[in-house]
């Protein structure tokens, strides 16, 4: 369970060479986008596209939603550059805009019938040796997704931060720009209502 | 005894709680039903959390990525287009629609208010009142009295001093010819015009030209150039506003010697001496002596403008024939006016004073020359601080520098045509023509236009990600390095 603390490969920041060191690598792309330089904005989701992918992985699982869910980010991500100023980074806004639209459809799954006829994604993932495995962590997966889009969009947003992407509570503070005691407050109540739904949806599914 | 806390218990379920606070949390959990309750709930919801994150994440699949990119790429594009318009309709709220046009209604009431002339009534204390005079007539209230008209605005005319092939009012153009406010001068190929405005300021139309002179008022000028080039000799009046209508491009003189030329694709202003305002959809702008700007494609572009004389090279306008063109400036490089025959209806000419240099410019409204031979004593003056041009605009040096602004113009499209093929190529992988591409490109010399930093950006830009792709990460840093200089 340790594991879970620690902040995975997948999204720590890119190592910096020596010119991206002193500034945000990705400031001038996003300033020339936000010029309306449809160039820049290409070249800025070629360099973060892979970023973006897997925190949307991480939030909403194999989902044949997901291409839908990455352009949905970037063109949220496209509006929203008409505001900045330069002064944040590009990397932890995009991840803050992809954890949100993530959870955003994890609500509105759960307020829509399952659709029976969804293709199955091309992003399924490696196949494991063990289907019984396979099928536990698949009921696991949709679990935590059903607990996550009970909880109210501030706890989730932070717990998904902590126990899903593995950020630490001075991480968050940048990203949800709040004080470190807020996020850890925050978590602390997240983890109580997440535990709360968790019980409730296995009572809900082991009823007759 | 207080229970543990549902934090507590979170860090006791995951074992990262030290050997003092796990002590604690066994010996309380032993004797407490509730808190290992709690504690199982607490392992189920860690359990199924640990299990949803044991799979990988796959690689974001190539195909995805392409869909998403060219539907990102393709609103990214339509933005660009629309950020100048939606800048520019974004002025136009209904809230400053409103303020604008009352606004305008205010100024209009005020500038008519101060136009009209005080009623010379008689004062009260004036009149000696007999006292078997019968009783004044009561005046009506003021409300009651009907409003005086706005007067008329006054119609002014121009004249041609000279035309080569060039037709006006449906008509052969003749010198002296009088055009009256919505006539049209059209020239043919190789052909050419010089009117005279009623404010004294000089049109000069070249080869394959229309005009059309849409307002002649006293305090407005406006022309409107529908095609080919007007060199314009203006100079500045406060008592008048002169403006060029090309398109979408309004061009306003602030005393000037200036060019307009328009075609299909792009409106140029050149500005020889002074200055103009130039105001397109996507804003406004002073452009100055030795500058000039061209609009197309929604940008409106800076160009460099040689203010003085051109080489003598041959004018390459199809169908002109430099001889022809400069013998039609011959009559212009002498003194202006004074041999030519004017039109009696000329509202506001004058004779030079005979000890002053050839007068050019048209004397302040109110001004006639009968007024100069009544009062011989009077001296008439050009309005204070107009420069007056040293030299007359020739038409031949006027075509000449226009086809090379022209070929500078397509010059400079075509370089940016060739970045969009270099960005495309390397967005599709195709290195191997990217980067010979880029190369070539980043060795031509540049236009000079003002976009020329941006797109040598973006072509190394593309060589970067081309390096990068292929591994070659000395050249690759050599590219960075260079993107990192302002």
């Amino acid at each position: 369970m340790t594991a879970l603390l620690r902040m995975p490969n997948d999204f720590a920041p890119a190592v910096p060479s020596g010119l991206e060191a002193v500034v945000d690598p990705l400031r001038g792309l996003a300033l020339a986008a936000r010029d309306g330089e449809s160039l820049a904005f290409t070249q800025l989701y070629e360099r973060t596209r892979d970023q973006a992918w897997r925190v949307l992985f991480r939030v909403v699982g194999p989902s044949p939603d997901l291409e839908d869910l990455l352009q949905e980010s970037y063109l949220q991500l496209m509006r929203a550059l008409k505001s900045y100023r330069g002064e944040s980074r590009v990397s932890t806004f995009l991840h803050r805009v992809c954890v949100n639209v993530g959870l955003m459809h994890l609500r509105s799954r759960r307020r829509r019938p399952e659709d029976p006829t969804d293709e199955l994604p091309e992003h399924a993932g490696p196949e494991t040796a063990d289907p019984e495995r396979a099928a536990q962590v698949q009921q696991a997966a949709q679990l935590v997704q059903r607990a996550l889009s009970t909880m109210s969009s501030e706890k989730a947003e932070v717990f998904v931060y902590h126990d899903l992407l593995g950020l630490k509570p001075e991480e968050i503070s940048v990203a949800v720009d709040c004080p470190v005691n807020t996020v850890r407050s925050r978590l602390n109540r997240a983890r109580l209502d997440f535990t709360q739904a968790v019980t409730r949806l296995k009572l809900a599914g082991s009823a007759p | 005894m207080s229970h543990l806390s549902h934090d507590q218990l979170w860090i006791h379920a995951g074992s990262e709680d030290n050997e003092l606070e796990r002590a604690h949390a066994r010996g309380h959990l032993a004797g407490c039903e509730a808190c290992q309750s709690t504690l199982e709930e607490i392992r189920v919801a860690r359990g199924a959390l640990a299990l949803a994150l044991e799979p990988p994440v796959p690689e974001l699949p190539r195909a995805v990525a392409l869909r998403v990119g060219d539907a990102l790429a393709e609103r990214a594009d339509a933005r660009s287009v629309r950020s100048v318009r939606s800048w520019f309709a974004a002025l136009f709220t209904p809230r400053l629609a409103f303020a604008l046009a009352t606004m305008l209604a205010v100024l209009l009431g005020a500038a008519w208010w101060l136009r009209t002339p005080a009623p010379e009534h008689a004062q009260p204390d004036q009149v000696a009142v007999r006292p078997d005079a019968p009783p004044a007539p009561v005046l009506p209230p003021p409300s009651a009295l009907p409003a005086p008209p706005l007067p008329p605005p006054r119609h002014l005319t121009a004249s041609i001093t000279s035309a080569s092939k060039a037709r006006a009012q449906n008509g052969p153009a003749a010198k002296a010819q009088v055009l009256e406010q919505g006539a049209s001068v059209v020239t043919e190929r190789g052909g050419s015009a010089w009117l005279k405005l009623p404010d004294g300021s000089r049109a000069g139309l070249t080869s394959a030209s229309s005009l059309t002179l849409a307002t002649l008022e006293q305090a407005k000028l406006t022309l409107e150039l529908q095609k080919g080039s007007v060199a314009m000799e203006v100079p500045h009046r406060a008592d008048r506003l002169l403006t060029v209508q090309a398109g979408e491009v309004l061009i306003t003189d602030l005393g000037t010697r200036f060019v307009v030329s328009r075609n299909e694709s792009r409106v140029l202003v050149a500005v020889q001496e002074g200055a103009v305002d130039v105001a397109t959809p996507g804003g406004k702008q002073t452009v100055k002596a030795g500058h000039a700007v061209a609009w197309h494609d929604g940008t409106l572009d800076a160009l460099a403008w040689e203010p003085g004389p051109v080489a003598s090279a041959p004018a390459a306008t199809a169908g002109t024939s430099p001889s022809k063109l400069r013998e039609e400036d011959e009559p212009e490089a002498t003194p202006p006016l004074e041999a030519e025959p004017e039109p009696e209806e000329e509202p506001v000419r004058v004779a030079p004073p005979p000890s002053a240099a050839p007068e050019e410019w048209a004397l302040p409204r109110g001004l006639t020359a009968r007024d100069t031979s009544r009062d011989p004593n009077r001296v008439l003056l050009p309005p204070v601080n107009v420069p007056r041009p040293k030299r007359r605009l020739s038409l031949l040096e006027l075509e000449t520098k226009l086809d090379q602004l022209s070929r500078v113009f397509a010059g400079a499209t075509m370089r940016e045509g060739r970045v969009r093929s270099i960005a495309h190529a390397a967005d599709v992988g195709d290195c191997a023509h990217a980067i010979p591409m880029a190369d070539a490109w980043l060795h031509e010399p540049p236009t000079g236009f003002a976009e020329e930093t941006r797109w040598r950006r973006v072509v190394l830009s593309q060589k970067l990600r081309c390096f990068e792709r292929q591994g070659r990460a000395a050249e690759a840093m050599e590219i960075k390095r260079l993107l990192s200089q302002p």
